[in-house]
């Protein structure tokens, strides 16, 4: 790690912003500067994830470390979305806690992945009705409580039942407290953290 | 010392950091005495009786120590005009926050607890409770900290905005939450509750950074358990408390929670004869596990943490989920009374 990648790092987890964007700032003048900045915010998000899941931060320190680097990725550039990126959807299921999902959707964002959010407190089918009609390639679906977790296997069913070809990437508490939980509701995959759930579907991308 | 104790002496010879009989166990059912029933977890916690009937069921099925009268979170933020979610088989669930903007805060007033029928119901049945135990066995009550109610009044991305960017609308919203919690705690203890189990999830480390709990969590539970006229117990539901363990002393409370993803071991050294410990069963691979596996789970926090009282043996989330089978309840409780017993020299 450099010296510009600490800087960012401690920047984004004191929520220093004016700090944050001072060291996004010293590469303006580089060539292919946004690449440069859209690296720097990806490695600086990517290891906060891993200091999360190392109980070094706590959420609320992730959570507005993902909703800076949203804020300066869409400032420096503006349609940073990968020309591959597949049809992703997000969303939580019978719950209002949709922190997680907030989480998730900035970093995926900053690292130039684009999401369609189907929001939070929607049913098993309606969102399998609302991801068939839009064609979605990878769905996933955070959780905090364990009901809600539990409900994903519904959604498998309903996409088998209509003979959907889907890949799930679930996450969220009851996943952590739970290594086995992601296997028994039928998810294809469950991410730790952020960083995790974007090394699995680049992972997919290269084996579809 | 083996003499013969009631739950209510084991658990406050336990908390006062030295032996009882055997180590106290606590399993806190919630919506799980709906499945006890046989009915719905709507129509379960909408009348006293059933839930009175089902702890004392279960507490005789599984030689629990205590009896719990928390019905269910959301049941305070109906209090504030929110709404409640009854999945099938799990924990009720808050509905649409009620606090959509920056006056609804301003605006805020602290509401009367007897005009919310769900709190009324909790106080009948700690009433219930009170008659039925005859200070044979502790009533736990629950009242959530007024610094975590925010999650379901707010949601919980927009309630971390708020902390960390609006700290004039923090003040006010924490002033009328103190107030109610306050008001409900005492309303509890009054109705016969032993002690009360301050529900704070924000204040773990696992949510928040130290730096930011001690200007925000920690003076607001300070203050508030102050003022509750009873034991407080700290509960994180499932958060990690590495962080913060060496200032909860001095919230006063006397009993902290445990996440199964910590060592309850290493947490006891840090605040023996200060604190005593309960938890720390992984609530949620308990729905999966063997009899083997109950065992040695619990087995292991004896080994950690029994030497010398502070601990009651509980799940790490503050309630037994829908899905756990009895067997395994059977077989924890099983183990706490066969490798529980004091003195402790299976190891």
């Amino acid at each position: 790690m450099n010296n510009m990648q600490e800087q960012l790092i401690v920047a984004l987890i004191d929520f220093d912003e004016e700090k944050a964007e001072e060291v996004i700032k010293q590469q303006l003048n580089s060539p292919n500067h946004q690449a440069k900045i859209a690296q720097l915010l990806e490695e600086a998000l990517r290891e906060i994830g891993l200091l999360w899941e190392k109980g070094e931060i706590a959420l609320s320190q992730i959570y507005m470390s993902g909703k800076i680097c949203d804020r300066l990725a869409n400032k420096y550039f503006p349609s940073n979305a990968k020309s591959s990126s597949p049809k992703i959807g997000i969303a939580t299921l019978n719950d209002f806690h949709a922190l997680g999902k907030k989480i998730v959707i900035s970093i995926l964002r900053t690292t130039g992945f684009d999401l369609v959010d189907y929001g939070h407190g929607i049913s098993e089918h309606e969102l399998v009705e609302k991801v068939i009609a839009d064609k979605i390639e990878i769905l996933l679906i955070s959780t905090l409580m364990l009901h809600s977790a539990l409900s994903i296997a519904s959604v498998v069913t309903l996409f088998k039942q209509k003979n959907y070809n889907i890949k799930i990437l679930v996450g969220g508490a009851p996943f952590n407290f739970d290594s086995e939980l992601w296997k028994q509701v039928g998810a294809d995959g469950m991410g730790k953290n952020p960083s995790e759930a974007i090394d699995i579907i680049n992972l997919w991308l290269k084996s579809s | 010392m083996n003499t013969s104790y009631n739950s209510l002496q084991r658990v406050l010879t336990t908390l006062s950091h030295k032996e009882p009989d055997k180590v106290p166990l606590f399993l806190l059912f919630s919506h799980y005495g709906a499945k006890e029933l046989g009915i719905g977890i709507q129509d379960y916690f909408s009348n006293s009786e059933n839930v009175v009937e089902a702890q004392l069921r279960l507490t005789e099925k599984f030689n629990n120590d205590c009896l719990f009268s928390f019905s269910y979170a959301s049941a305070e933020l109906e209090a504030f005009g929110g709404t409640t979610f009854f999945p099938k088989e799990g924990s009720p669930n808050s509905g649409i926050p009620v606090i959509k903007k920056a006056s609804d805060i301003e605006n805020l007033k602290v509401p009367n607890i007897l005009e919310t029928k769900s709190l009324t119901t909790i106080l009948e049945t700690i009433k219930k409770l009170k008659r039925e135990a005859a200070d044979t066995k502790p009533i736990i009550s629950v009242a959530l900290s007024p610094f975590s109610l925010p999650v379901m009044q707010l949601g919980f991305d927009k309630y971390i905005d708020l902390i960390y960017k609006e700290p004039v609308l923090f003040d006010k919203l924490m002033a009328v939450n103190q107030e109610f919690c306050i008001t409900w705690a005492n309303a509890q203890i009054e109705a016969g509750a032993t002690a009360i189990c301050y529900f704070d999830p924000v204040s773990s480390s696992s949510v928040l950074p130290r730096n930011l709990y001690l200007q925000k969590g920690f003076p607001v539970a300070k203050h508030t358990i102050s003022k509750i006229n009873a034991p407080v117990a700290t509960h994180f539901a499932s958060g990690k408390i590495n962080g913060i363990i060496n200032d909860l002393p001095q919230t006063s409370t006397i009993l902290i929670g445990i996440s199964s993803s910590e060592d309850i071991g290493e947490m006891k050294e840090k605040v023996k004869g200060q604190l005593s410990l309960i938890g720390n069963l992984n609530g949620i691979e308990m729905c999966r596990w063997t009899d083997q596996e109950a065992e040695n789970q619990v087995k292991s926090i004896i080994k950690k943490a029994a030497k010398g009282g502070g601990l009651i043996i509980s799940d790490n989330h503050g309630e037994i989920p829908y899905q756990v089978p009895e067997r395994v309840l059977y077989k924890i409780s099983e183990t706490v009374q066969k490798y529980g017993k004091y003195p402790i020299e299976w190891f």
